[in-house]
């Protein structure tokens, strides 16, 4: 599929909502809803056989009564009655089937799944799901998700397999002030998988990384392709489920009771230059950092701290992780003598200390980020007096990487809103 | 910049092709020893020298033309566990060694097994020792065929130090996958011992790639252990196992 196809799913004309219903706790009703209230700006079909009105619009009893381009249709009913919903999607033109019911292969269900899935090949339609929680799009405004309601547009796109992580992750984006360009839940995988829709992310401006959660793959030769050309662009962070052995085959070589599926998952993503991470909260930091902070242009550090031992946690911590700590003392000092105190210290990581005050953190950044020695900037700040809001005005001074690490109540609020 | 894919090693896929066509006639699903040396020579990569020799003074021509010491092992369909029953002797120096071991192994095998046809014995050279390391490539069934590096032995056994990547290679791969098992510097040389042939493993591991990538027939290939010695010294394969592909697998 190419990346002009999958647009459609993401930027879409027109959207019908199979099982689209007012009654409470209806899986179809939440999903208009969503999408009425995210300012969707398409047409918005409701579909239910009992017709009537739902917040507003007419609901049409069958897509055939519907006169209008419908680029995906949501079908959010029981999966018994999936199949002929599809065949009028099918004689409607409908582009993407977003199948949010469940009950096809993850019940043991492949068959149902498979003919849905070729059908639908057949008749030039493109199906996500089964058994999903939908899908979210900054670029249209569209929240076709049963999730929660608002989400806060951004740069981190979210792929993932697990529906139930990732609603929690909609909600852990929200808490933590990370804004989402796209959100998408893949389930059954049955056509519509990561490579599909990496295709769109990578030309996706908005899109600034790229989160993905995924326990089993299927096309992999496919992924590890368009993984290569991804991160090149963008970066991409993959979190790894925690699959034991069980899965991996046993066989007469090393090569086979070695290559457990998850050393070669795990080798293969660092192949494709992806990072991956161990657990939800990781990968969501990753991703909020590597989306608003530039690459630095090379690898000089300084850390910048008004405490001795946050500055050298810093400093183990860039050993561990082979950061460049710049080292050139003599220039370090013509830089920053001016805002040090009698007990502070030049050589990096420069000591400010407790008695720094707001504009002299303001100074010291600044002449590191003005730099051209230095690439890249650790600025730590252990809260002693009051949050100093005017740091925010260092942003400007791009593309010097400016990492930020705060401890203490009222700083961490400031840096948490600030993103 | 991006780095170049490793180029395609000059194979004599025919050959494997004919070996592999055996094996499928008789209804195998993997290569035997020996024709697992006819791979490897195939490919390209040294494996130790051999012959099989049908008398005492056969026996000891080959031994002389291939230098000692040499391993004897006894060629028969009769006998499976050429070890358990005194057919396999180690550490021959000379042609006296190698006239009565000869001897030996014939009277061990009769002894043994009174009827045993006894085609000859193979004389072998007895690999110097140096590093062992082990190459192999399989099809995962996620990601098609993947490559594994690793040192030998204990490396492998206990630690599971070995480095994966997807198949095909760029040039820079096949140097990470060597860079990033932990015991690499074991292989740059310490406490005075020299560096290893690394340019020798690294041919390795690009042929066994390219044999997974071009032989659809074969499922897994491993060569264990694999002697690397030191640099411009070279490597030697000591034994490789083949797997075949499901028929029916290759079709779909």
């Amino acid at each position: 599929m190419n990346s002009l196809e999958i647009k459609y799913l993401f930027e879409p004309r027109g959207i019908a909502v199979v099982g689209a219903s007012d009654k409470p706790g209806k899986i179809g009703g939440m999903i208009l809803y969503n999408i009425l209230h995210s300012g969707y700006r398409g047409r918005i079909y409701p579909v239910n056989p009992a017709g009537g009105e739902i917040g507003g619009l007419p609901v049409h009893r069958n897509l055939a009564d519907i006169d209008g381009v419908i680029d995906v249709a949501i079908i959010a009913i029981p999966a018994k009655f999936v199949f002929p919903v599809v065949r009028q999607c099918a004689d409607k033109g409908v582009k993407f089937l977003s199948v949010i019911s469940s009950g096809f292969s993850e019940v043991g269900n492949l068959a149902e799944e498979q003919e849905l899935t070729r059908y639908a090949k057949k008749h030039g339609m493109r199906v996500l799901g089964p058994n999903i929680f939908g899908h979210y799009s900054s670029s249209a405004s569209l929240n076709a998700t049963f999730g929660p309601r608002d989400i806060k547009p951004g740069n981190v796109a979210i792929i993932t397999q697990s529906g139930a992580l990732g609603v929690a992750m909609i909600g852990k984006t929200a808490i933590q002030n990370i804004g989402l360009s796209a959100i998408i839940s893949v389930g059954n995988k049955a056509d519509v998988d990561e490579a599909d829709l990496l295709e769109y992310l990578i030309e996706h401006d908005e899109t600034r990384s790229i989160l993905m959660y995924i326990e089993g793959v299927q096309h992999g030769e496919r992924l590890v392709e368009v993984l290569k050309r991804a991160t090149r662009v963008k970066p991409v962070v993959v979190i790894k489920s925690g699959r034991s052995k069980r899965g991996a085959i046993a066989a007469a070589s090393h090569t086979g009771s070695l290559a457990g599926s998850d050393e070669i998952f795990d080798a293969i993503m660092q192949q494709c230059g992806v990072l991956r991470s161990e657990s939800i909260q990781e990968a969501l930091d990753w991703c909020k950092f590597l989306s608003t902070t530039p690459l630095p242009t090379g690898r000089n550090t300084v850390i910048i701290t008004n405490g001795g031992g946050v500055g050298v946690l810093a400093t183990d911590a860039c050993e561990k992780y082979q950061v460049k700590l710049y080292e050139d003392k003599a220039h370090l000092k013509s830089v920053f003598e001016d805002v040090t105190h009698g007990f502070g210290s030049t050589k990096n990581p420069i000591d400010l200390t407790g008695e720094a005050t707001t504009q002299e953190y303001i100074t010291a950044l600044t002449s590191a980020l003005e730099d051209e020695q230095i690439h890249a900037v650790i600025s730590l700040y252990c809260e002693l007096r009051n949050c100093p809001h005017d740091l925010r005005r260092t942003d400007r001074y791009d593309p010097t990487g400016l990492f930020g690490l705060s401890t203490g109540g009222q700083t961490d609020y400031f840096f948490t809103v600030r993103r | 910049m991006e780095s170049p894919p490793v180029k395609n090693a000059a194979i004599d896929y025919a050959e494997i092709t004919r070996i592999i066509r055996t094996a499928r006639a008789e209804q195998r699903s993997f290569l035997l020893a020996h024709e697992g040396q006819i791979l490897l020579k195939a490919v390209g990569l040294p494996g130790p020298r051999s012959s099989v020799a049908r008398c005492i003074d056969e026996a000891v021509a080959r031994a002389e033309e291939i230098g000692y010491p040499v391993v004897m092992k006894v060629v028969s369909r009769d006998i499976l566990h050429k070890s358990d029953v005194g057919g396999v002797l180690l550490n021959l120096e000379n042609k006296h060694e190698v006239a009565d071991a000869y001897q030996a192994i014939i009277h061990n095998c009769k002894a043994h097994k009174r009827d045993a046809v006894i085609e000859g014995i193979e004389v072998v050279e007895q690999v110097k020792p140096g590093t062992e390391i082990i190459v192999g490539a399989k099809r995962d069934r996620s990601f098609g065929p993947v490559i594994m590096f690793g040192l030998g032995g204990i490396y492998v056994e206990v630690m599971k130090d070995v480095s994966f990547r997807a198949l095909p290679l760029r040039e820079i791969d096949t140097s990470l996958m060597v860079k990033e098992i932990r015991s690499y510097p074991l292989l740059l040389g310490v406490r005075g011992e020299r560096r290893k042939d690394i340019e020798g493993i690294k041919d390795c591991i690009n042929k066994v790639g390219s044999i997974l990538l071009n032989c659809e027939d074969i499922s897994d290939i491993e060569i264990n252990p694999m002697i690397v010695y030191d640099q411009d010294q070279g490597v030697k394969a000591v034994d490789v196992r083949v797997l075949l592909s499901e028929p029916e697998r290759k079709q779909a």
